[in-house]
């Protein structure tokens, strides 16, 4: 019989017994459990620049897009095995199902459980019965805290008998496991598939003794038993003829330890990379027990670097503190749950927060993999390179950060079209990539608003860039397609109106006019039945952004212009019925105004007059929130349809003693928002309220000098002095006239004093 | 029945810790009684032979197992927790279980004096004979170290912070000087302290990091989830009604169902479900609180009624619990009532009807 060597995946003591086993075998072949195509990649794991991890990623071109990925670290027994494979030349290879394969079984059976569930209500009712069943994992979480608990202490730090205590846990998961009809069916199929490649082996002349398989601990069992009859028995040609297939790419991409750490399904994730990595250096270096002392002095580090207190003697005492937790579970070393709990006592002071971020960095790390040039090649990766060489900014392709500034302008200095327009389309290229999440490049703010025809990026190069392209690919075979594809992902996930106005805007800058019109459609539909008041006026915002470019993106605006217009009739209709909003909202209520006022003044096709009639209609109306109806009289002031006459008889109106005294106020301050010179110049208006508030009792005036002062709060100094100049020429005080305040009565100083006991003007 | 109103939890649980000791298979640290193990078990509950140990703190089991080894190594141990979490509690049968003897306390308050943290003297005896072993007079810490045990200081953060930082050098140096003596006493193995604070006080003699740094810190939440809360509310209730005789049926889980939840969703602010937001009272209502309201409304229905907890009792020892002194509470309670309990449906229809009438009465 084969050697069975079954690991766990992502296990830096796996990874060190099984080479120590591999050594002692000496086999002729090692089988490997991952897809069998993925063999081909094999000789390439050697070189010597590759930086672990890394994975094999294997993907659908058709929609819906499956995947499936092997990651691997350094610390991955399948890792070790095969560079010793490579070392040693011995024969070594994948023998589960090839990933084609792979990705349709697992879609029949899912869709077969489906059909299964819609039709018979009794099996749903069957399986929420056995899901309260407990399982194993769940059983190892009551007794341990945490099963990766149990994992770390029984196998990771077990000196000896690696593969004996591997094997027990994986038979006694086959025991215990209740998962679904599908899942056992799956593990039958891949198992039946692994005893026909081992089978194939031997058939091929090689010795039993010779062959060593390296399988998750799960499978050993099932590939092991050979009862009679057998209960898996080894797939035979025809039975691989009949299973669906469909046809995959593969690559090699780099990947990092964040992404190990959030990585669940094949493979299996690792959920504090860094940490094993750790204790992969120590195990090789036979002192597992320095592995505790590790992580807490660089979680000190980490802490210092952070700004907080961390000391070696609280090292020391977190040291302490975790080792006799050990003891007290029965542990030989503390696992990374004691040393996690240590460093929150220790460290953080009995709580979490100082020791998050230094937990996050010292347990996933930020290492990220690196694989020599054209190892990994997908289309998309292809086409990136063609389009920096093409767009001149492969010297942009560094790990320091370069600040590129563009001119979106025709450049008339040259001759061919190409170069004329190269920063335009360095900027599509980019506004791409930003799209895509692709971290290479990020766009600068502008100092000056109105400057579209330049855009400022920092462009810099990260292996991280890589790997966010290799996943791009699943999205289109060019940078092009899987932007497009990113952005109709996103509309059909969250079909509301501002995703869809914002992937136009982004359509617009990328360059990509189809998408554009096609989204404009969509825009179109969704919009025929929404009445979101607010949520129009920032949609207006947006495609503003792409009339204000013109024709500088050489992109036809026309259709952009015509929704503009035809939002512009659907919302000036709605304006009233919205106006009458809490005081909490009326910002964004005159944020909207001043959108659709822009809109009129922008787009020389829409006729102001309606919207004008509307505004006219605001300055009266009394039930809308009257900072609003302040703020259309200041807009229509501005705009010179009203006359300080017309202002004069709105302000004698709204000062008129019938009106309450706050919504007075509340309505100045909305008149105040604007043309604030203007109505300084005219004294008549500084009479009129002079008269109103010689009217009001002095009740009343406690009562609303707050809002008056608020009012007046966005004046400057200079215009308040002005303003004091006003009234002192209307009180016939002559300027130089120092008297001012002499002439303050001893009554008015009581009265002040007990207004000082009365008001916090502090609060104020 | 004992004459004694409240037993310490050594001479309560006085069986479970002998047979924990008779039982005892693994190492003793030097100074304990018993080993962690065992004091786990006492803390947590378990079996020992055929006995069963009641649970005495329920729910985070993990802070349990550090406060422990904390107190395995030389460190001292700093409970935090808002109030009525059980931290006392915790420390006290702690203590019970590592020494069998709870009772060398000090209980921290604005009158504590660096004199109750070290030593003083019987001054009768000191004028009389001068300084001399005699005239001293030992704080409960002194004879911790003497003898090599725990002594528990309560609310520490409610001490002055001259008084608090007395403790810094009794810490460290695990020795205490009498100048006058010209003496030194060095700790015994197995001193330690196992000092409690109380977020609440926060602020109020906040204690310095050079203090801080002695103690290892646990801070103990509240209960997690209803089902943990009403098991400490039950297993309490339990032990309480057997010392108290309150001469009435214990409380219905029904009852003891609807307190934790009025309990849990005033504190979290939010309803069960997740779906209605609840204004907060200023007071605490602590898991402690909904045990001693529930004994309250005992001790009503065993004094002046039928001995069985009616929703009119529990009404009022809620209204008593959620409304502190303030006007306000009141206000609040009415909208958890109008807005909560009186969409509920069953038994919560009673007790809806009680409550408002009751606040109606009071206001």
């Amino acid at each position: 019989m084969p050697k069975f060597l079954g690991v766990r995946h992502l296990s830096p003591n796996g990874a060190f017994h099984i080479v120590q086993e591999l050594e002692r075998l000496q086999p002729k072949v090692v089988l490997i459990e991952g897809p069998s195509d993925f063999t081909e990649f094999m000789p390439e794991l050697s070189h010597k620049d590759i930086k672990p991890p890394f994975a094999i990623l294997a993907y659908t071109k058709e929609k819906p897009i499956k995947t499936i990925v092997l990651p691997m670290a350094i610390y991955s027994p399948e890792y070790q095995a095969i560079l010793w494979c490579l070392e040693h030349k011995i024969e070594c290879k994948f023998i589960d199902l090839p990933s084609g394969l792979f990705v349709a079984l697992e879609e029949t059976l899912l869709q077969k459980e489906r059909e299964e569930q819609e039709v018979n209500e009794e099996v749903v009712e069957e399986r929420e019965e056995s899901v309260q069943v407990r399982s194993i994992y769940q059983m190892l979480d009551e007794q341990f805290g945490s099963y990766e608990t149990f994992w770390e202490s029984a196998i990771e730090h077990s000196a000896i008998n690696y593969f004996e205590a591997v094997n027990q846990y994986g038979a006694g998961l086959r025991e215990f496991d209740q998962k679904s009809q599908y899942d056992y069916a799956m593990n039958y199929i891949r198992e039946s598939y692994m005893k026909k490649k081992i089978e194939d082996t031997i058939a091929s002349g090689i010795e039993q003794e010779d062959v060593v398989v390296i399988t998750g601990s799960f499978h050993v069992e099932g590939l092991k038993e050979s009862g009679e009859p057998a209960i898996i028995t080894p797939m035979t040609e025809k039975e691989l003829e009949s299973l669906p297939v469909i046809v995959t790419h593969k690559t090699l991409m780099p990947y990092s330890y964040f992404k190990l750490s959030k990585q669940a399904g094949y493979g299996a994730g690792n959920y504090a990379p860094n940490y094993y990595h750790m204790l992969w250096e120590e195990i090789n270096h036979g002192r597992i027990e320095q592995v505790g002392i590790e992580y807490l002095t660089s979680i000190a580090r980490a802490m210092r670097e952070a700004g907080h207190n961390a000391s070696s003697a609280q090292i020391i005492d977190a040291m302490n503190l975790a080792n006799s937790l050990a003891t007290l579970c029965g542990r030989p070393y503390p696992v990374l749950a004691d040393l996690q709990d240590a460093s929150m006592t220790c460290f953080g002071e009995g709580e979490l927060g100082s020791v998050a971020y230094a937990k996050t960095l010292v347990e996933i790390g930020t290492t990220i993999g690196y694989l020599p040039d054209g190892m990994s090649n997908t289309s998309i990766q292809q086409d990136f390179q063609n389009h920096t060489k093409e767009l001149k900014l492969d010297s942009y392709i560094t790990v320091t950060n370069n600040e590129l500034s563009l001119d979106l302008r025709e450049n008339i200095h040259v001759k061919t079209e190409k170069s004329a327009f190269l920063d335009l389309n360095r900027s599509f290229f980019l506004h791409r990539l930003q799209v895509l999440g692709i971290h290479f490049c990020s766009i600068l703010r502008q100092n000056q608003d109105n400057a579209t025809f330049r855009e400022k990026w920092n462009v810099q190069w990260s292996t991280e860039v890589e790997m966010e392209l290799v996943e791009s690919s699943l999205l289109g075979d060019t940078i092009e397609e899987a932007t497009i594809q990113y952005m109709k992902n996103n509309i059909e996930n969250n079909p509301s109106i501002s995703t869809i106005t914002y992937e136009i805007l982004n359509s617009f800058l990328c360059g990509l006019p189809q998408a554009l019109e096609e989204f404009i459609v969509v825009f179109q539909m969704e919009t025929i039945d929404s009445t979101d008041f607010l949520g129009f006026s920032k949609c207006i915002s947006h495609l503003m952004t792409i009339i204000n470019y013109g024709s500088l993106r050489r992109m036809d605006t026309d259709s952009i212009r015509q929704i503009l217009e035809n939002l512009y009739n659907k919302v000036v209709l709605m304006v009233e019925e919205n106006m009458d909003c809490d005081d909490g909202q009326v910002k964004e209520s005159m944020y909207a105004i001043d959108i659709i006022d822009s809109l009129t003044v922008e787009l020389e096709e829409i006729d102001d007059t309606s919207w004008l009639a509307i505004l006219d209609s605001l300055t009266d109306n009394l039930t809308i929130n009257q900072f609003l109806s302040g703020y259309a009289t200041a807009l229509l002031v501005e705009k010179g349809y009203y006359t300080p006459a017309h202002v004069e008889n709105k302000i004698i109106f709204h000062l008129s003693s019938s009106m309450e005294g706050s919504i007075t106020a509340n309505w100045l301050e909305g008149l105040c928002m604007k043309n604030r010179y203007q109505l300084i110049l005219n004294l008549n208006i500084w009479k009129y309220f002079d008269e109103y508030i010689e009217r009001l009792d002095w009740e009343e005036f406690k009562r609303i000098v707050l809002f008056l002062r608020r009012a007046f709060t966005k004046f400057s100094s200079n215009e308040k002095d002005s303003i004091v100049d006003n009234l002192r020429e209307l009180w016939g005080i002559t300027i130089g006239n120092s008297s001012i305040n002499t002439e303050i009565s001893s009554e008015t100083l009581e009265q002040l004093a007990t207004m000082d006991e009365e008001f916090d003007f502090d609060d104020i | 029945m004992s004459e004694i109103q409240r037993q310490s939890a050594e001479h309560l649980f006085q069986e479970e810790i002998n047979a924990l000791i008779k039982a005892e298979k693994h190492p003793i640290p030097s100074g304990w009684k018993m080993s962690p193990r065992s004091v786990y078990t006492y803390i947590v509950g378990g079996k020992v032979g055929k006995m069963e140990i009641t649970p005495k703190y329920i729910g985070a089991n993990r802070l349990v197992e550090i406060a422990i080894s904390t107190l395995v190594t030389d460190r001292s141990l700093l409970l935090i927790g808002e109030p009525g979490t059980a931290k006392s509690w915790l420390s006290e049968h702690l203590t019970a279980a590592i020494n069998g003897d709870s009772t060398k306390v000090i209980q921290g308050t604005a009158g504590t004096t660096e004199e109750n943290i070290r030593y003083t003297w019987n001054y009768a005896l000191l004028i009389a004979k001068g300084p001399s072993d005699d005239a001293l007079i030992k704080s409960p810490i002194f004879h911790a170290m003497e003898t090599g045990s725990i002594a528990r200081m309560e609310e520490i953060s409610r001490c002055a912070s001259e008084v608090q930082d007395a403790l810094i050098s009794i810490l460290s140096e695990k020795r205490i000087a009498i100048p006058e003596l010209a003496k030194e006493i060095p700790a015994k193995k197995g001193f330690s302290i196992i000092a409690t604070a109380n977020t609440r006080d926060k602020g109020v003699n906040d204690m310095s990091s050079a203090l801080k740094r002695r103690f290892n810190i646990v801070v103990l939440p509240s209960p997690a989830t209803i089902d943990q809360e009403m098991e400490i509310v039950k297993t309490r209730m339990e032990q309480l009604s057997k010392s108290l005789d309150l001469n009435a049926q214990l409380p219905e889980d029904d009852v003891v169902e609807k307190v934790c939840t009025i309990f849990k969703e005033i504190r979290d602010g939010i309803t069960l479900d997740k779906k209605q937001k609840i204004k907060q009272p200023s007071g605490v209502l602590s898991t402690a609180e909904a045990i001693s309201i529930l004994a309250n409304s005992m001790a009503l229905a065993g004094s002046f009624g039928k001995g069985e907890v009616t929703s009119y009792d529990l009404a009022a020892a809620l209204q008593g619990a959620i409304v502190k002194d303030e006007s306000s509470d009141g206000k609040i309670f009415l909208e958890y009532i109008e807005n909560v309990m009186k969409k509920r449906e069953g038994s919560w229809v009673e007790l809806y009807k009680e409550c408002k009438k009751l606040n109606r009465e009071v206001k």
